[in-house]
């Protein structure tokens, strides 16, 4: 994702076309990143409803889900920084 | 390389039983690769987990699995090139593909260069552990009932091993040596695996049990002058059966 910022950044005076298509590769790329950390949050959801399991390992297990929703977080955050790049590409 | 590998197998040792299925989880993402692992190895499966193409190949070559788990992505040979080097050798190895391509010519993509299913990231894992048992339940009601290396055949269905038409006889333990052996053909397996998967039970150093019915079996399809020899030892690592 990082890659698509700088490209939106360097504003070479892209055409339309080219920019969309920039922007569809933008996005492609958040959806990748984002379905790894939606996967293990669900599965682990998923896990926790069919194991009977001790406290301490529920525990364990809402940290690692803790962790994956930071981690989703993040991938928004970067996805916001890149919409927020495009809209001042493209009012310039 | 292979130090990854054998870790991965060392930590997957723990808490397995023999007698359950292994799958080898081949993903970059390291927090899905461990919940994978965790999630799997609840279901009772053996799971060995690596993060890049050339490595998993290395070690689908050196040790048996009865699944693989791939995801598309990864550094270096990547999923899709991992299966075209892999199925001219490996064609009854399920394949299930991960894959975070939502196209289906992704999806079409994956399964003609050689996978049998696909499921698409994000997933349920209670369908992904469906898929799974779908699979192993399809390969074992479809392997194959007579399978061969050079001149030597085994009829599974009807217990018979014949080497370039004689008839050889083998005992119920030496018929599951051999069987062994034969589905793994070309790959070397170690003493440990084969006390795992022909006797079901953990392997001890100080046993040579494995040693004496290797020998009952290579008398008996190596012996009166067969040629070439099949069944071959790898000195400090096990035991291979190939025809070159």
């Amino acid at each position: 994702m990082s890659n698509a910022v700088a490209g939106y950044k360097s504003k070479t005076g892209k055409k339309d076309a080219a920019m969309q298509q920039d922007n569809l590769l933008a996005v492609a790329s958040v959806l990748h990143q984002l379905a790894q950390p939606l996967t293990v949050l669900h599965g682990l959801i998923e896990l926790s409803l069919l194991e009977n399991q001790s406290a301490d390992q529920y525990r364990e297990c809402l940290k690692q889900a803790l962790t994956e929703s930071e981690r989703l977080v993040g991938y928004l955050s970067d996805a916001r920084q890149a919409i927020r790049v495009v809209q001042r590409a493209t009012e310039c | 390389m292979l130090e990854q590998a054998q870790e991965a197998r060392q930590e997957a040792k723990e808490d397995v039983q023999p007698s359950w299925k292994r799958i080898l989880v081949v993903e970059d993402d390291t927090a899905l690769a461990n919940f994978l692992k965790r999630g799997l190895h609840s279901q009772q499966y053996a799971v060995d987990v690596l993060h890049d193409g050339e490595t998993a190949l290395q070690t689908l070559y050196s040790t048996p699995c009865d699944l693989l788990l791939l995801d598309l992505t990864l550094p270096g040979l990547d999923g899709l090139a991992l299966l075209d080097r892999l199925r001219p050798t490996m064609p009854n190895l399920p394949v299930l593909v991960l894959t975070g391509r939502a196209a289906l010519e992704d999806r079409v993509t994956a399964l003609d260069h050689g996978a049998d299913d696909c499921i698409l990231k994000p997933f349920s894992f209670n369908e992904l552990a469906a898929r799974i048992r779908a699979l192993l339940r399809r390969n074992s009601s479809n392997r194959g009932k007579v399978i061969k290396v050079s001149d030597l055949t085994m009829d599974r269905e009807h217990f018979q091993v014949e080497r370039s038409g004689r008839r050889i006889d083998l005992t119920e333990k030496e018929f599951s040596l051999l069987e062994y052996l034969m589905i793994n053909a070309r790959r070397t397996v170690t003493r440990s695996m084969i006390m795992e998967n022909v006797w079901k039970s953990e392997y001890n150093a100080n046993s040579n049990l494995v040693d004496v019915y290797i020998k009952y079996v290579r008398d008996k399809i190596d012996g009166d002058g067969s040629s070439p020899k099949l069944l071959r030892t790898m000195r400090g690592v096990g035991y291979v059966i190939a025809d070159n």
